[in-house]
């Protein structure tokens, strides 16, 4: 079953706290080992960070975030004309932590979609 | 300037912050090199040639952070400090790329200096009290069971709620004083026991040349590697879910581990 949960806010550095906050408020419903969780807050901290430099000061961040058996979802949405540089340190790391990362771009709005697979038990 | 006159005038000076990455990084090899040998006037022209050619990135991080209300020049400060303990860190047997070392340890530095100034601060003694406690659950149940806990069960060992183990975490996180091992496959981990911010940057680093090295390879042979090791599923397993056989899979999976081998991985 997968739930939404959403979270708004202007962009402005100190925001990304909030949505830090959340992604490990969702990780933990989710039951993901804190190392996973931790994992998810980083990676949320980097893609809402880009969206703020990307959309520039004050301009309106939409996250939301979905929980399921096989993991934690996130989408990002903010008004810029064109997606993000995908070369920069930064989404290195976001594509290093979580897995079907894509960004698009549609009348002036772009979303970036991303996934952390929970990560199955190890078996003999 | 057209790109020929910029390209000239890059290679002749690796610290032109237009030069590319890739001349800097032969420089700085051979740098490094002298630095960690030979005789003491050598090598600290070497360090020094070093810092010289990487203050442009110490600049470019710190200016990432200018709207924190402290001046540049301390943050560059810092930022150097933490550009001298990656030339002193750096093993050039690890097969990564000095910049990205020095950039993720440059960048830790002005993060921990932030966190030193506020943490103190903010935090109450409650939580301190219970990033203690919540630290030492983490540490004993990953080596009981050999993966991390989640929350809710450091919440039951406790007899604390989820909200306060979160909180603690949040907190904790600020000043990095969580152990996290979470092994990737092969004995590598994501974040060591020490957790601070400058050696989780330093590892996710590394595992970014691992994760390029690892997107190189040819798509059979890196879903064999990533099935029987990161998701842990049997040569069997890995076969049925990729509709080929346990002895392909076998096969691809050498050949994946050699490539990487080759490409200065173990």
């Amino acid at each position: 079953m997968t739930e939404h949960v959403h979270l708004s806010f202007p962009a402005q550095t100190e925001n990304v706290a909030l949505a830090r906050t959340l992604a490990a408020a969702i990780a933990a419903r989710a039951d993901l080992p804190v190392d996973q969780l931790e994992d998810f807050r980083l990676a949320v901290s980097e893609v809402v960070t880009g969206a703020i430099v990307d959309a520039g000061s004050g301009a309106p961040i939409a996250c939301a975030f979905s929980e399921d058996d096989d993991g934690v979802g996130l989408v990002v949405t903010y008004p810029a004309p064109a997606v993000p540089d995908a070369e920069g340190f930064g989404w290195a790391m976001i594509r290093a932590l979580l897995s079907n990362v894509e960004a698009g771009q549609d009348d002036g709005i772009v979303s970036i979609r991303a996934r952390l697979e929970r990560r199955q038990p190890v078996r003999a | 300037m057209n790109l020929a006159g910029r390209e000239a005038a890059g290679a002749a000076d690796p610290a032109d912050p237009s030069c590319d990455r890739a001349s800097r990084e032969a420089r700085a090899r051979i740098l490094l090199a002298q630095a960690a040998r030979g005789e003491a006037r050598a090598r600290e022209e070497a360090r020094e040639e070093l810092v010289t050619l990487h203050r442009g990135l110490v600049e470019f991080i710190a200016r990432k952070f200018r709207d924190r209300g402290e001046p540049q020049e301390d943050l560059v400060q810092v930022g150097m400090i933490g550009l001298l303990k990656a030339i002193d860190g750096f093993d050039a047997d690890r097969g990564s790329e000095f910049g990205t070392y020095a950039f993720a340890t440059i960048l830790g530095s002005i993060q921990q200096h932030f966190r030193d100034q506020t943490w103190s601060l903010r935090v109450s003694r409650r939580v301190k009290e219970h990033i203690a406690a919540v630290s030492r659950v983490i540490e004993e149940a990953t080596r009981a069971t050999g993966s991390a806990p989640t929350v809710r069960q450091i919440a039951d060992t406790l007899h604390l709620s989820q909200e306060d183990v979160l909180e603690a975490m949040d907190a904790a996180q600020a000043r990095a004083l969580l152990p996290l091992d979470a092994p990737i496959g092969d004995g590598a981990t994501l974040a060591d026991g020490l957790g601070s911010p400058d050696d989780r940057l330093e590892h996710a680093a590394e595992r970014l040349d691992v994760i390029e090295a690892i997107r190189d390879l040819p798509d059979q042979e890196r879903q064999a590697l990533l099935l029987t090791t990161v998701e842990g599923l049997t040569q069997a397993q890995a076969a049925a879910q990729m509709g080929t056989s346990q002895m392909s899979v076998h096969r691809m999976r050498a050949r994946a581990q050699e490539r990487l081998r080759r490409a200065g991985f173990d």
